[in-house]
């Protein structure tokens, strides 16, 4: 659905993004991740069609951002990251006016409209001006406005900054009720939020991909090793050296400040992709304690990420020394 | 797809108490000063001395008020449009609403032509409503019907004129005081300048009176049309409509 092949962006004498390149395809949910500054808002202005790029190029569904860009326009809902609305409208005369501009005739627009008012919950205030409205009715009338049209590709900007957790949640559940419907990009730095609604993950970090995957490719290439934790009731010593001699137990820690009612909750750091949770129950017994839980965590997205944006960090130095 | 554009660009400038100031302040000058006008014609017409003064055997409504009249909205337009046209891109840039405006499908051509054809609309109410003045002066004189149908048709070209300048100035910048001081700058450089100059033998002098608006709005208000005024105001308003679209573009090429 999106291609973006190579893309450069240079603004005056400052890189923005390098060599950018990946896909998403009908249906997915591409979580675009990397701190501040990365290049995530540069990469989603030229797929928007608002900045076009130094070389390089891309295109949504079968149209150049270029040369085809009223077609690209057409078929984006986009929420910039900060959406700019015009305050002095009130909510439903804003929303006819980006279904009317979309191109929706009057009998299409009125029902988006409808449609989009009750998805989002701002029926309630429809009749009120944009300037009045709080931080939470902005951001989903900012995200009313790309929805209006319902287009093909929804393109978002950091939808969930200055949220409060529910409301955080509730544009989190919305996105992924999306999944499978339309072609989703949707940039963050919140790792959690790509985990909770991504089905793949693109990792920019300097203006440069670090690594693209769905989450468990990335977190078999980056953190090969797993963690399983284990709840058990007993001696704690006792405990920590039966799992240490597990065999392909790396590391045991136990956690102190894990929130629980009782017993002692270690993380096992584990080499290789097998399983080790058949053989703890009966460890944990011959300790003479007793076991609660064990669940097996992975590794955490944010390894994962580290990890990415480190190694792109040192390939940059030693290509520097290079 | 200007329309919705333009929509909402009356929309904005009907929720906006700036239309009504300077709308106020507007009708309020062009009262006073033609009415001032025609008491003062009356007067002196009623006076056979003050005719003697004045140098005028036989006076005439047409030359005195009418073309006095349009001299003076052609002069209140060139503080006005300023205050109306600073708006246009400077705000949408400084609110981030551009961002939103540019990547819909909506071609740059039809934003500009929306908003330039708002604020042009907006005027023909503003110059629509002075109209009550030829007509009253109709009523106690014989003003001169032609003249005035060429001085509005002269007046809306100049305020073209101005508009087009206005949105130009405000789509370099996101100031709004900026792009007001520099349209008005630059609007009473071109309705100066052949006044200052044109007197001058030789290019400079030539050159001011071919750019100067108020010698090319002159021939109207007396009556006259001509084609080298017609070809002024329209190569003005799209020479600067043009560079206003380039502008847009160029934002589009340096994001």
């Amino acid at each position: 659905m999106i291609h973006v092949r190579e893309i450069t962006k240079i603004y005056g004498k400052t890189l923005a993004i390098r060599d950018v390149s990946f896909q998403v395809e009908r249906g997915e949910i591409l979580g675009l991740l990397g701190p501040n500054g990365a290049g995530k808002t540069t990469t989603i202005r030229i797929l928007t069609c608002h900045t076009p790029p130094t070389s390089g190029t891309a295109t949504v569904a079968g149209f150049d951002v270029g040369t085809q860009s009223l077609e690209v326009r057409r078929r984006i809902g986009y929420m910039p990251e900060t959406a700019g609305l015009y305050e002095d409208m009130t909510v439903s005369s804003f929303l006819n006016f980006t279904a009317e501009i979309k191109g929706l005739d009057r009998t299409r627009q009125k029902k988006c409209v409808g449609a989009v008012l009750d998805r989002l919950n701002l029926e309630s205030v429809s009749h009120r001006l944009i300037r009045n409205l709080s931080r939470g009715y902005r951001q989903r009338v900012g995200l009313a406005q790309a929805l209006v049209a319902d287009p093909e590709v929804l393109i978002l900007d950091e939808p969930t900054v200055g949220l409060d957790p529910a409301q955080i949640r509730e544009i989190r559940s919305l996105v992924t009720s999306m999944a499978g419907e339309k072609t989703v990009i949707l940039s963050t730095h919140i790792l959690p939020e790509v985990a909770a609604v991504c089905s793949r993950i693109a990792i920019i970090n300097l203006g440069r991909i670090a690594a693209v995957g769905s989450p468990g490719e990335l977190s078999r290439k980056y953190a090969p090793e797993s963690r399983i934790a284990v709840l058990a009731d007993g001696e704690r010593e006792l405990l920590q050296r039966a799992l240490e001699n597990i065999r392909g137990v790396v590391r045991v820690a136990l956690q102190e400040n894990a929130i629980r009612q009782k017993g002692l909750l270690f993380h096992l750091d584990i080499e290789s992709p097998g399983d080790i949770r058949d053989m703890i129950p009966a460890t944990v017994q011959e300790t003479g304690g007793r076991l609660l839980e064990v669940y097996s965590m992975g590794a955490t997205l944010e390894e994962v990420y580290m990890k990415a944006i480190m190694g792109e960090k040192e390939d940059v130095v030693s290509r520097l020394q290079a | 797809m200007w329309f919705p554009v333009y929509k909402r660009e009356i929309g904005a400038y009907l929720h906006s108490p700036v239309l009504y100031v300077i709308g106020g302040v507007f009708l309020f000058l062009v009262a006073y000063f033609s009415l001032g006008m025609m008491v003062e014609f009356s007067d002196v017409y009623t006076d056979f001395n003050m005719r003697q003064i004045y140098g005028m055997g036989s006076m005439n409504v047409t030359e005195w008020v009418i073309q006095g009249f349009f001299g003076l909205l052609n002069f209140l337009l060139l503080f006005t449009i300023p205050l109306l046209t600073m708006r246009l891109f400077a705000e949408e840039k400084r609110n981030r609403t551009f961002e939103l405006l540019v990547t819909c499908p909506v071609r740059d051509g039809e934003i500009l032509a929306g908003k330039f054809l708002s604020c042009m609309t907006v005027l023909l109410f503003f110059l629509g409503s002075c109209f009550i003045y030829p007509l009253l002066v109709d009523k106690f004189s014989e003003p001169e019907w032609p003249v005035i149908a060429t001085g509005y048709l002269g007046l809306f070209l100049a305020a073209g004129a101005y508009l087009s300048f206005g949105v130009f100035a405000s789509s370099v910048t996101e100031n709004q005081v900026i792009a007001a001081f520099l349209t008005f700058g630059g609007l009473l450089f071109f309705y100066l300048v052949g006044d200052v100059t044109s007197s001058r033998e030789g290019l400079l002098g030539q050159v001011s009176s071919v750019l100067s608006i108020r010698q090319h709005s002159a021939g109207f208000a007396k009556g006259v049309i001509e084609i080298r005024d017609l070809i002024y105001f329209a190569s003005f308003i799209a020479f600067f409509l043009f560079l206003s679209l380039e502008c847009l573009k160029i934002r589009r090429w340096r994001g």
